[in-house]
């Protein structure tokens, strides 16, 4: 006999609110631990019911076109995830995807691009910055958003980063607990996430274990950085460029050689002020 | 270089500006160009009036040039052709 759905999980990604039901307490505490919990400062207009029932051995995933079988609470957690951030993402079509981090200064936001973009978001944090999202930027009319996501942190960047080591629900990531899972609320800073207008974009470029310095990009090169870490937007809208190229011409762009982190965190930080 | 012809931008182009350059777009085959100051130049002369021998001397005037840069124009034409932005 088959266990009711007594575990609820309840999650907003941008426009859509989530339902996910299951009979198991795991996979339950499974999408507890992973899925974001910001506060977002975007209506929800589409609701979606997901539910992962533990039956003769396995998960079974149903719902929002989604029919399937996993034996591993850890991978069914992760595929029903998967398929939030999917909905999540075609429910904004019109929004340009760029991998970067993002956070927010003074009403606008900055957003952070290359190599050690978590890392050096995570040391901005620990300085006191606000620091929406790390890895998925939705951008529209010169204004980004954050894909609401658990902030992903190699373990090898906490020897860098001395403050996280008091963070003590960094949790790791299963299956193979490479990474570490953290948020804005772990470092004790609110996590907000809103549209806010591009005011600066920082392009990373490692110097590991070399000095950091900032320094200013030109407009026609940072739109040739940024557009390589583009996606075009589901709608196929013709015009994302000129609105990606609009973005960083109103923006003021700079490069950063990131090497010392405590020194980058500095020089970005009189940047944005 | 053929004296006769009035180079023309491609059509379906869509021509962004950033404050050093141009960046264009081609929807047909969602490929991206960047054009410094000097090629943003050259393209917008090629509006289908200037014949492309004219060229080098209309770049010396904008740019205050002692010399003709006419290999300059030459090669930036010949990018501008390959990439399929004039004809």
């Amino acid at each position: 006999m088959v266990e009711a759905l007594r575990f609820a999980e309840r999650v907003q990604l941008l426009a859509c609110e989530f339902v996910v039901r299951t009979n198991s307490e795991e996979v339950w505490k499974l999408l507890r631990a992973i899925t974001p919990h910001a506060e977002q400062n975007m209506a929800t207009t589409l609701r979606y019911d997901l539910s992962v029932t533990w039956a003769e051995d396995e998960f079974r995933i149903l719902g929002e076109g989604i029919d399937d079988f996993e034996l591993s609470p850890v991978v069914a957690s992760q595929a029903v995830y998967q398929r939030m951030q999917e909905l999540a993402l075609a429910a904004v079509p019109d929004h340009i995807p760029i991998g970067a981090a993002i956070g927010i200064n003074r009403e606008k936001c900055f957003l952070l691009l290359g190599r050690g973009k978590t890392t050096l978001s995570a040391r901005l944090m620990l300085a006191g910055c606000d620091i929406a999202g790390d890895a998925l930027v939705l951008l529209r009319n010169g204004y980004a958003n954050a894909f609401p996501r658990k902030f992903l942190l190699p373990p090898d960047s906490l020897a860098l980063l001395p403050g996280m080591g008091r963070i003590g629900s960094l949790a790791e990531v299963p299956p193979d607990n490479q990474l570490m899972l953290f948020d804005p609320r772990d470092c004790g800073r609110p996590w907000r996430i809103a549209p806010a207008l591009v005011s600066t974009i920082v392009y990373i470029e490692p110097n590991y274990g070399g000095r950091s310095r900032l320094l200013r990009c030109g407009k026609l090169e940072m739109t040739r950085r940024v557009t390589r870490h583009c996606t075009t937007p589901s709608s196929g809208r013709r015009d994302w460029i000129g609105d990606l190229s609009a973005t960083v011409d109103q923006a003021e762009n700079f490069i950063i050689e990131l090497g010392d982190l405590d020194i980058a965190s500095a020089v970005l930080n009189d940047a944005l002020s | 270089m053929t004296e006769s012809h009035n180079p023309v931008m491609a059509r379906d182009l869509e021509i962004n500006t950033v404050a050093d350059g141009y960046v264009l777009y081609q929807p047909d085959q969602d490929r991206v160009h960047y054009l410094n100051q000097t090629a943003a130049l050259v393209f917008e002369l090629c509006n289908g009036r200037n014949p492309e021998a004219d060229l080098p001397r209309l770049v010396q005037l904008a740019f205050g040039l002692p010399q003709l840069p006419v290999s300059e124009v030459a090669e930036c034409l010949e990018s501008l052709r390959r990439e399929g932005l004039i004809a």
